[in-house]
């Protein structure tokens, strides 16, 4: 075989495990991907609800809970400061960063 | 006619740096799905859930985008990044306790170039290839400087977005996103932000993976795939991975634990 033909043939192995190596840090879950449009599609899996959201702060361990205030805010301190290795309360809501289509639409 | 097997292999070679340049694409980001969104989401309860119930503040969590027979030795995940317990803003108004991801992704335009995002367990997940994760706790010591330490303006400094997937721990030129969460966890532990004291820490601390693949396919990976370049090695090729960082926390005594969180069979909640 001409050694061309056989150089070739041996770049889409060349290139494929480039490939595996740089896909390493890609984002999985966008507004292209296939999961992205089913989910944001759905309100649910398997009857668990999902939420967008906007934006996430970290609960430090100092007592700051920022503008929170309230009920609400008062359980974020409680949560906040009790110390590390104590079970955390957790949203059984499935949450995600893709907006559903209706608010991607707000302000039209 | 002698142009003949020339032209044929011109095409050929053209076809395919297409066809392999075109993963790089935004409409072929993350891959073929290899599992249900359900299957996704019950594991991204299990991974905040096993982590809520140990009051688990920060943790370092691998995942695999990739068949791992297809990653090089010694590589087991292609992803890495930090999971925070947070307190979250809906889009309908509430704030809510969970877990938010802070990672540098490779950028879908440029594969050169990395960005900073902060994403949730389904969108980290929603492509994984193999159906587990891998979790480093760190002790509480680290959890607490961790905690203090990201989403602050001397994290994002911290961010270099010239992406190399191999890019070396030891100096700055590069990052990738294990080298990123390297130097997190080291700016933390030494209370600096000093990009030159983070690698010379490194160099003395951390021992990288050595990566092995032929000089050919890495000069040809070079010329045609962004963000493949050995630019910043002199000899072997060494970076950092999740395994690499496991090992460094625990040589020092700094995890909590390292545990494997596997996809359960069921599909229910």
């Amino acid at each position: 075989m001409n050694s061309n033909i056989k150089l070739a043939l041996l770049m889409p192995m060349i290139f494929g495990s480039m490939n595996v190596m740089a896909e390493g840090s890609q984002q999985h879950l966008s507004t292209a991907s296939v999961h992205s449009a089913q989910a944001i599609g759905q309100t649910a899996i398997a009857g668990v609800k999902i939420v967008s959201a906007v934006i996430a702060v970290p609960l430090m361990i100092t007592g700051e809970i920022g503008q929170a205030s309230g009920q609400a805010g008062h359980a974020f301190w409680l949560m906040a400061n009790q110390p590390i290795g104590e079970p955390l309360a957790i949203t059984d809501e499935i949450i995600t960063s893709t907006v559903s289509p209706d608010k991607a639409m707000e302000g039209e | 006619m002698r142009k003949h097997p020339y032209f044929i292999f011109l095409t050929l070679l053209i076809g395919m740096l297409a066809t392999s340049l075109s993963v790089w694409a935004g409409s072929q980001q993350g891959g073929e799905a290899q599992f249900s969104i359900e299957q996704i989401a019950l594991l991204a309860k299990k991974v905040e859930k096993t982590m809520a119930d140990k009051g688990v503040r920060v943790f370092i969590i691998g995942r695999n985008g990739r068949p791992v027979e297809d990653l090089p030795a010694g590589v087991e995940y292609t992803h890495v990044s930090f999971g925070v317990y947070s307190k979250i803003n809906t889009e309908d108004g509430r704030m809510i306790a969970g877990y938010a991801f802070y990672n540098l992704y490779q950028q879908q335009q440029n594969g050169a170039q990395s960005k900073l995002v902060t994403d949730y367990t389904l969108d980290f997940l929603a492509h994984i290839y193999e159906p587990r994760v891998g979790i480093i706790i760190p002790t509480p010591a680290l959890q607490k400087r961790l905690l203090s330490f990201i989403n602050t303006p001397a994290y994002y400094g911290l961010h270099n977005p010239n992406y190399s997937v191999m890019s070396n721990p030891y100096n700055a030129i590069y990052q990738n996103c294990t080298e990123y969460v390297l130097d997190v966890i080291n700016a933390s532990i030494y209370n600096t932000v000093d990009k030159a004291e983070l690698k010379l820490t490194a160099k003395e601390h951390f021992k990288a993976q050595d990566i092995h693949i032929s000089p050919f396919k890495i000069m040809l990976g070079s010329m045609f795939v962004s963000g493949v370049t050995k630019a910043d090695h002199k000899g072997q090729i060494k970076t950092a991975t999740y395994t690499t960082i496991a090992d460094y926390l625990d040589s020092f005594n700094l995890t909590q634990e390292i545990m494997t969180i596997e996809m359960e069979s069921s599909t229910s909640f």
